[in-house]
């Protein structure tokens, strides 16, 4: 298996576990462990197209190995293998470095997988 | 007569109108940059021709000239011809840029060529200039004392002989008026042509005519008409010249001097050979226009005696030996209130038919208060195969106005004269021929050509937009860049211009000089300039990556002031698809060199000097395309302090343009030992990771973080610990090696250890192109 295809059978597994155990802690059950997923959704759920990339780096770091300025692969500060894929428009001001002025243009999911770290 | 002294409201709203609309555009359409790299044009000799000059007694004769160097004075040499052919040049008249010169003949021929006097014929202009239609000129031809004046336009020489002859509408509005049929031969060889007079219906008499070397005749139509049995009150005229239709001229033109009743019956060249294809850009059918028509309630900026009626009409004459109908819009406008109407109109070969335009209004269709209209003739037939001629006279005859009908539009026109006085004003109309939106530009010339006046509005297909002038110098309106012209000023010149880059008719214009003095208005016309010759483009060579798109300029010379100017490039072509693709953009497709070309919209003439759009196509440039790849890769390392390599990779794209590497790839894949995926880290180091991890990303990101890390932990007790991965940097483009991947650098060697140090404690190790990084262990 691929590793993209695993990470997104990861990730559906992860939804999958996020719902089940979302629907455990509305019956009363503990979820302490899920706690930073739930986190983590919460604060992607604030990041929108439009913002810039010091939005997204308010809660993700950029993730290790090869990212690059118009698609950036960033992880959860608290969680590495919590990885969100964030489109930008390059800031015309700066040139060969990420601007934290550089404009979202699109994000995609949040996927489970394993870091990247080279 | 009496004087009117006023202007009435209803035209100071039009004035308005197009101000209000004009200041609530945007900022005015910047002026096209001026290319310098084309070699300055060499002055050559040019002619251009005027059918009728008349120093008869009790008639005055006026040439008008207009210069359209914007930056250099043009030295005219006017000859005039005899109707026996005999020529006699007058003195030379210097006129400055952008101005005009006004001529009385009378006083010229009294000075200096006393055996004129009396006489008739045609006249040649003769000029030296970079450009043939550096001048505009025209001839007026006057009865002083009465409101009897008509101008005729110069043509140039035609370029190529043509087929055809000359087409007409001869009209006895009472017995009391004449009429003369002017025929010159422009030529210096001698030529036949036979005249055809038609009744109504399509009964015809024949007369065979001779015209000698620059010779002119006059002919009465209605004489004719009469001796010849015809009957009546109006008919066609057709005179077939064949093949030496380029060398005859013609005007037709009807008066009463007991009430100054004066009629143009505009005359229309017949190309046998022409296609409607050749006419219009975008109009499928043959069209023709009269802009500005008086209706039966006058505008009082015509400036009639109040309750004057007046009893317009719209003569059609099937020029064609076949059946058809046509459609005839009336474009009204009340004030404010604009309305169309659409009749059908059928017409029998080679008959004429009048619209009663006056009963048209007393039934209601169109609006009784309607004082204008703007009316549109179109057919399935050949051009030239249906003419018009409209009149608006009261039951007089004594008082009224012309709208010339015209197939002609253009997206420049030059040579126009505006007169603001106590006793003048002028009345502008220009209107939309094509079936997209364009924007027009006025430009009013006015103290020696020296200062100026713009305005400027977007007009919808069949859209139009009035000025007069007089409101605006009046009110003191402000033009566009917020200027106005000064009320000492009483006469001008000015042009219309285009300014779109799609394929379209371009504009239609009408102009009415109104003489309060008399109560009458005279129609006016302009040059329309075939605007570009020496077509180039430029960059040549343009270099283009495979992918990469560019706009290239098209530049010419307008022909009217001899400009270089930067020409409206509809579309783009090329020599080899392979290489490069045309179209709105010039695309590079694949590695090599072929030719490009652009299609220019422009204004073209043919050898009637009848005005419309064409495009035209530039000389060829170069274009060279070339597979632009990554190159220039450079790094930079900085050590964080949890243990991490951060690299910057940086590199450019070998055409100079980022945007030329969009479609390739560049990025990493790192091999870690074995082929178990994910990759488990020998302990103490906890961490997984894909084996082997593909990172990669558009090539148009020139710059790219590399972040070499620690593992997310560590695991006690510590011991010794060693592995290497494997980078690959890499980059493709599909327009080389085969869209097979490239190293950007030999492969690269990722060596990572956790060991215990010469001073005893544990630490985390990672060495990668000659940089390490060591950070001690929890």
């Amino acid at each position: 298996m691929s590793s993209r295809v695993k990470s997104l059978f990861l990730a559906v597994c992860f939804l999958l576990n996020f719902q089940s155990n979302v629907k455990s802690q509305a019956q009363g059950g503990d979820c302490h462990s899920c706690s930073v997923v739930e986190r983590a959704l919460h604060d992607f759920q604030g990041i929108k197209v439009g913002m810039a990339r010091r939005d997204v780096e308010k809660f993700f770091v950029v993730a290790g190995g090869m990212t690059f300025r118009n698609h950036t692969s960033y992880v959860y500060r608290d969680c590495e293998y919590l990885r969100v894929d964030v489109d930008f428009e390059a800031n015309r001001e700066t040139e060969n470095a990420f601007s934290p002025d550089d404009k979202i243009t699109g994000t995609s999911q949040i996927v489970v997988a394993y870091p990247a770290k080279d | 007569m009496r004087a009117t002294s006023k202007l009435l409201p209803m035209v100071a709203l039009l004035a308005v109108s197009l101000l209000a609309q004009t200041s609530s555009q945007t900022a005015p359409t910047p002026s096209k940059p001026q290319p310098t790299d084309v070699p300055r044009l060499i002055s050559m000799p040019w002619q251009q021709y005027a059918v009728y000059w008349t120093a008869e007694p009790g008639w005055k004769t006026e040439i008008h000239l207009r210069n359209n160097l914007p930056s250099q004075g043009l030295t005219v040499i006017p000859a005039l011809r005899s109707a026996d052919g005999t020529e006699s040049a007058l003195a030379a008249i210097t006129i400055s840029p952008n101005d005009v010169a006004m001529v009385d003949l009378g006083a010229v021929i009294t000075s200096a060529a006393p055996q004129l006097a009396g006489e008739y014929g045609s006249i040649v202009f003769r000029y030296t200039a970079p450009v043939e239609r550096a001048l505009s000129a025209a001839v007026m031809i006057q009865l002083p004392g009465t409101p009897i004046e008509f101008h005729l336009d110069a043509f140039p020489q035609s370029p190529r002989a043509m087929t055809g002859g000359r087409e007409g509408i001869w009209w006895l509005p009472r017995e009391s008026v004449q009429d003369w049929l002017v025929l010159a031969n422009t030529s210096g060889s001698s030529l036949t042509a036979l005249l055809t007079l038609y009744e109504s219906d399509g009964k015809s008499l024949r007369k065979k005519l001779t015209l000698g070397p620059r010779q002119t005749t006059r002919l009465s139509v209605l004489a004719l008409v009469k001796r010849g049995g015809l009957v009546g009150s109006f008919g066609g005229i057709s005179i077939d010249a064949g093949p030496r239709a380029a060398d005859l001229d013609s005007a037709h033109f009807m008066y009463d001097e007991a009430n100054g009743f004066l009629a143009q019956m505009k005359m229309f060249g017949r190309d046998s050979d022409a296609t409607v294809g050749q006419r219009s850009l975008t109009n499928p059918q043959w069209t023709i226009r009269a802009p500005m028509l008086p209706l039966t309630n006058p505008d009082p900026a015509l400036g009639l005696p109040a309750g004057t009626t007046l009893k317009p009409a719209v003569f059609l004459r099937n020029a064609s030996p076949n059946a058809y109908t046509a459609k005839v819009t009336f474009n009204w406008r009340s004030g404010m209130i604009t309305g169309k109407r659409m009749l059908a109109v059928p017409l029998q070969p080679h008959a004429t038919a009048r619209l009663d335009i006056a009963e048209l209004q007393a039934e209601g269709t169109i609006p009784a208060t309607a004082q204008w209209a703007y009316v549109n003739i179109a057919a399935p037939i050949k051009p030239d195969d249906l003419l018009a001629v409209a009149t608006s006279f009261d039951s007089t005859l004594r008082f009224g106005a012309q709208t010339p009908f015209t197939d002609q539009s253009a997206n420049h026109w030059a040579g126009g004269i505006w007169e603001v006085d106590p006793n003048h004003d002028t009345l502008i109309a220009i209107g939309n021929a094509g079936n997209t939106a364009l924007r027009a530009r006025i430009m009013f010339y006015y103290d020696s050509g020296q200062s100026k006046y713009l305005l400027e509005r977007t007009l919808a297909p069949d859209e139009q937009a009035w000025v007069d002038v007089g409101q605006l110098v009046a009110n003191q309106a402000p033009d566009t860049n917020g200027k106005t012209i000064p009320p000492s000023v009483m006469s001008g010149s000015y042009d219309v211009n285009s300014v779109t880059d799609k394929p379209t008719d371009g504009i239609f214009e009408g102009k009415l000089v109104i003489d309060k003095t008399y109560g009458y208005a005279v129609h006016g016309c302009l040059n329309c300039c075939p605007e570009y010759i020496r077509l180039t483009v430029t960059p040549n060579p343009l270099n283009l990556a495979v992918g990469g798109t560019s706009s290239p300029a098209a530049v010419g010379t307008n022909v009217c002031t001899g400009q270089q100017e930067t020409a409206s490039v509809a579309s783009y072509g090329t020599g080899n698809p392979s290489v490069a693709t045309g179209g709105l953009l010039i695309t590079g497709a694949g590695a090599g060199s072929t030719t490009y070309f652009a299609s220019v919209l422009a204004s073209a003439q043919d050898p009637e000097g009848r005005c419309k759009m064409s495009t035209e196509q530039s000389g060829p440039g170069t274009v060279n395309v070339s597979c632009a790849i990554p190159t220039n890769f450079s790094t930079q390392e900085t050590n964080l302090p949890d243990g991490t390599l951060s690299f910057q990779y940086t590199f450019q794209s070998s055409s100079g343009n980022p945007n030329d590497l969009a479609k390739c790839q560049v990025g990493e894949t790192v091999f870690y030992p074995g082929t178990a995926n994910p990759y488990v880290w020998p302990l103490p180091m906890v961490q997984s990771t894909p084996n082997p991890t593909p990172l990669y990303g558009a090539g148009n990101n020139l710059f790219i973080s590399d972040k070499n890390g620690p593992p997310s932990s560590y695991k006690q007790p510590y011991s010794y610990a060693h592995f290497q991965a494997t980078q690959r940097l890499q980059w493709e483009c599909p327009c080389y090696n085969n869209g097979n991947y490239n190293n950007f650098v030999p492969d690269i060697t990722i060596d990572r250890k956790v060991f215990q140090d010469t001073d005893g404690k544990w630490k985390y190790q990672i060495t990668k192109s000659g940089y390490t990084n060591t950070v001690v262990l929890p």
